[in-house]
């Protein structure tokens, strides 16, 4: 168990350095001179460098970084419709389900809920959990179908959002049941 | 949520550093770097480990940050950060935070650490998300809404609200809970270990890609801020990127990354996988107790628990040490002292109870979870492990390894002996019996040295020996144990040792007799041994008759040769330096020597017509004259007339007048048979007997 553990990190590493390469396309050399372009005009660091371990930062005297970009804020008034993202959707082993997970963007309110439907072909199935207010959208929770209410074969999921503001419907996304 | 209103801060925040920082080659900003987004990692933005480091931190370390990051803060609408206070009031806990216990006037450094060890969130964590949502770590000025909405987080429906817990304190204490409803799977949008739909910013049209969030900690954050930063936000350092940028989980990693280092810990993490697989805080090895720690090359961790710590070294991995082991090897220094990682985990299936746990450079064995723990290494080790371990024949280590004997020697000592190891000798088991005996020599100290072999058990009477470097030791359950060595084993040895006549010693090799001799007991007899003499066994009658006649101080000295039996009648003999003993059952023994015995031999020993003696050399005679007497009859020296043999008839004659006394005087001749008569010559005549008459004349 420890050797697979220990192969386990290793492949984790290696998913993190491809990762790292796909999520930053240019090459080093693009990436410094960004770097370096955004320090002529914020008057931020001059250089980066690799992160070092934990609890050591590279380096301390670092100063306060300037011109730091935010994300805007939440709308607090929702449109009357609302984008509901899947965030994942599948067969799940474990639980001989399958179970989708979601938000609505956007919005961050309670009192919503949550359907997730099953379609295939003629035949359909479907569960209902209540919307959760999160730190900046509205979360759906774990939405599970049990298998027992499922035939093996491609199914289309939507999640479907309904609060007495607004309401939303996510774009299909294909589950397949073993 | 971030604010619009953290740009105006950092816009001040710009100023007043341009009008700080000196221009010279000597500006910290000159040589600063920030962290590589390169090494920013979608699916793993922080590690659990590192996440979930509740005790990372502490009080006045965190305030010693705040003064150090808000040193340009002045007051706005609310106080900065490093000097804001509150009172705070208890805060019931439930399955996802502990109680918070409130206090008059808290700092928020206090606040921040007591909410992260109440939730299980490494105060960092927190420190970075005040700074994400509202710039409180850096900004100045500080507004009323920064510290309502510091975290970005509503005081939640599905969790009791407690009015009176507001403010600030609310806000961290919510979001911290929050992270773990999400690590527990009752809310949040994302999962950790599958892949996911990430978008890069809430427009669908810039698009998404399937990330696979490899723990709980980074799927957190996207269900706290569901966008992933796009490459043009990658790009741009803490800058703005395109329309498509988001910027919520790239500044958490900025910001994380700066001030406190990687968010990743191949140690830390390793040991939090090692802690979950042992059951986390309900198994046995209870909450945690410090941080996880590194040393500065990041190759090396650990992490204390309530009945345990957890170790990890690249080169081993992350092991659990628990109990008695622990305590020992935290006495020893740890991993920086002589045992080095351990290479498993403490394991306590050893016959009755026992615990063990290997080491990079040994092992430590404890007889239960809770007995002292010992060290055992090298040689050592090895030989303990050829014996059986703690099912072989010395059963559980009761002492480290000590060094420091002679000759660069060390030992461990078991229930039922010891391990000695040398350059020389190697490791050698000596069993307690062994060791007793050896302890009566003084140890490696004395003339035995150290041992060259384990003991070999298979001797005739459940007999064992054991070869040390100056001798060996012999134990039987009759006999104990003795050591013998030398001229004295050699010739032991030659009489085939305890299969002997001698069988097993029964005591030590004596020295300092007449002459520089020795002497050792054995079970039927006895070995004597000078440097003339060498080693010869003195057994039985002879041995008894020897001693009575003052060993090898009498006048027999050392013997030369060993007690032979086998004579006629099942008679014994032996040489002496200074004669022959002779034993017979009928006679006893009694010395013979000198003239006397030479007569004696040319007639034949005790098989000749004299037979045995029945009495020692007597001397004091006239003329210097000695006799001895023997079953057919004496032998009578003096110097003038040599020995000669005087028996039957002739002897009874010379008797009645007087012996040598008389006018017969010495014997100076054999008797001579001749026809019907015997002759004999002595001083005075010549004596003859005629077996016609049986008369004795002497003419």
């Amino acid at each position: 168990m420890r050797h697979g553990r220990a192969i386990a990190t290793v492949g984790a590493m290696a998913v993190v350095a491809m990762t790292a390469a796909c999520a930053s396309s240019p090459t080093a050399s693009g990436r410094d001179a960004a770097a370096s372009s955004a320090a002529r005009t914020t008057g931020s660091a001059s250089s980066t460098a690799a992160p070092g371990t934990y609890g050591t930062p590279v380096d301390p005297s670092l100063p306060n970084p300037t011109g730091v970009a935010t994300d805007s804020a939440v709308p607090s008034a929702s449109a009357d419709t609302v984008p509901v993202v899947i965030t994942y959707a599948g067969w799940t082993d474990s639980t001989a389900a399958v179970e989708v997970g979601g938000y609505v963007a956007g919005v961050a309110e309670s009192g919503g809920r949550c359907t997730l439907t099953l379609t295939s072909g003629s035949g359909s199935a479907s569960a209902e959990v209540p919307a959760e207010p999160d730190a900046s959208s509205t979360a759906c929770p774990t939405l599970i179908v049990a298998g027992s209410q499922l035939s093996p074969g491609t199914w289309e999921a939507v999640v479907s959002y309904a609060s007495a503001t607004t309401s939303g419907k996510s774009d299909p996304v294909e589950v397949v049941v073993p | 949520m971030t604010r619009a209103a953290a740009r105006l801060l950092t816009v001040v925040a710009l100023i007043a550093s341009v009008l700080m920082l000196p221009t010279t080659g000597s500006n910290p900003s000159g040589t600063a770097s920030a962290a590589d987004l390169g090494y920013f990692d979608p699916g793993n933005i922080i590690s659990d480990a590192v996440f979930f480091d509740a005790l990372a931190t502490d009080a006045g370390s965190v305030q010693t940050f705040l003064a150090a990051k808000g040193a340009k803060c002045v007051a706005g609408e609310m106080p900065c950060l490093k000097d804001y206070r509150q009172t705070t009031v208890d805060q019931a806990g439930d399955s996802y935070c502990g109680r918070y216990q409130g206090a008059a006037n808290e700092t928020a450094a206090a606040i921040l650490v007591k909410i992260g060890r109440a939730c299980g969130i490494n105060p960092r964590v927190l420190l970075v998300l005040l700074q994400k949502e509202q710039g409180l770590i850096t900004g100045t000025r500080p507004t009323d809404r920064a510290y309502t909405k510091a975290t970005g987080f509503a005081c939640p429906d599905t969790a009791a609200c407690n009015p009176e817990f507001s403010g600030f304190v609310s806000q961290v204490y919510f979001a911290a809970r929050q992270f773990q409803r999400y690590a527990a799977g009752v809310s949040g949008s994302y999962r950790a270990g599958r892949y996911n739909t990430v978008l890069y910013h809430p427009s669908a049209s810039c698009g998404s890609s399937q990330v696979y969030l490899q723990n709980k900690a980074t799927a957190g954050l996207y269900s706290y801020t569901p966008y992933q930063p796009n490459a043009a936000a990658l790009r741009a350092g803490y800058g703005t990127g395109d329309s498509c940028s988001s910027y919520g989980n790239r500044n958490f990693w900025n910001y994380f990354t700066d001030w406190f280092g990687s968010t990743q810990s191949a140690g830390g993490g390793a040991i939090y996988v090692e802690y979950q697989e042992w059951g986390g805080a309900a198994g046995v090895l209870g909450a945690p107790t410090t941080s996880f720690t590194c040393d500065p090359t990041g190759n090396a961790c650990s992490q204390d628990f309530a009945a345990g710590s957890v170790d990890w070294s690249s080169a081993t991995g992350a092991h659990v040490l628990t109990g008695s082991i622990q305590k020992r090897w935290k006495q020893l220094r740890g991993e920086s002292g002589p045992l080095g990682h351990p290479t498993m985990d403490t394991w306590c299936g050893l016959s009755g109870g026992g615990c063990f746990q290997t080491f990079q450079n040994g092992s430590l064995y404890a007889t239960s979870a809770t007995a002292p723990a010992y060290f055992v290494r090298g040689g050592i080790l090895e030989s303990w492990a050829a014996t059986g371990y703690e099912t072989g024949t010395l059963g559980f280590p009761t002492s480290d390894e000590n060094c420091g004997l002679v000759r660069e020697g060390c030992f461990s000592q078991f229930q039922k002996g010891a391990i000695y190891w040398t350059p020389a000798t190697g490791a050698q088991p000596v069993l307690a019996d062994m060791l007793a005996g050896w302890a009566t020599v003084g140890y490696e100290n004395g003339l035995l040295g150290y041992p060259t072999k384990a003991a070999t058990c298979n001797l005739t009477r459940s007999g064992c020996y054991q070869l040390f470097q100056g001798g060996s030791l012999y134990h039987s359950p009759a006999t104990g144990t003795q050591f013998i060595r030398g001229g004295i084993r050699d010739h032991w040895k030659a009489l085939n040792a305890e299969k002997g006549p001698l069988g097993y010693p029964t005591s030590g090799e004596y020295c300092g007799l007449a002459s520089s001799g020795c002497f050792q007991l054995f079970e039927n007899g006895s070995q004597y041994y000078s440097p003339a003499t060498g080693a010869q066994a003195v057994t039985g009658e002879v041995l008894a008759s020897w001693s009575a006649r003052g060993w090898e101080t009498g006048l027999l000295g050392y013997p030369v040769n060993d007690t032979y039996c086998g004579l006629v009648h099942a008679g014994c003999f032996q040489r002496f330096q200074g004669g022959n003993l002779y034993w017979s059952a009928a006679t006893g023994a009694h010395f013979v020597r000198g003239g006397v015995f030479e007569r004696w031999e040319a007639l034949g020993w005790e098989g000749g017509p004299l037979g045995y003696p029945t009495s020692d050399e007597n001397c004091g005679l006239v003329k210097g004259g000695c006799f001895e007497t023997f079953t057919g009859g004496s032998i009578y020296y003096s110097p003038a007339t040599g020995a000669h043999s005087v028996s039957g008839a002739i002897k009874d004659a010379w008797a009645a007048q007087g012996y040598e006394l008389g006018r017969w005087g010495y014997p100076a001749g054999e008797p001579m048979t001749s026809g019907g008569s015997v002759t004999q010559k002595f001083t005075g005549g010549t004596a003859t007997w005629t077996a016609a008459t049986g008369a004795v004349t002497l003419r």
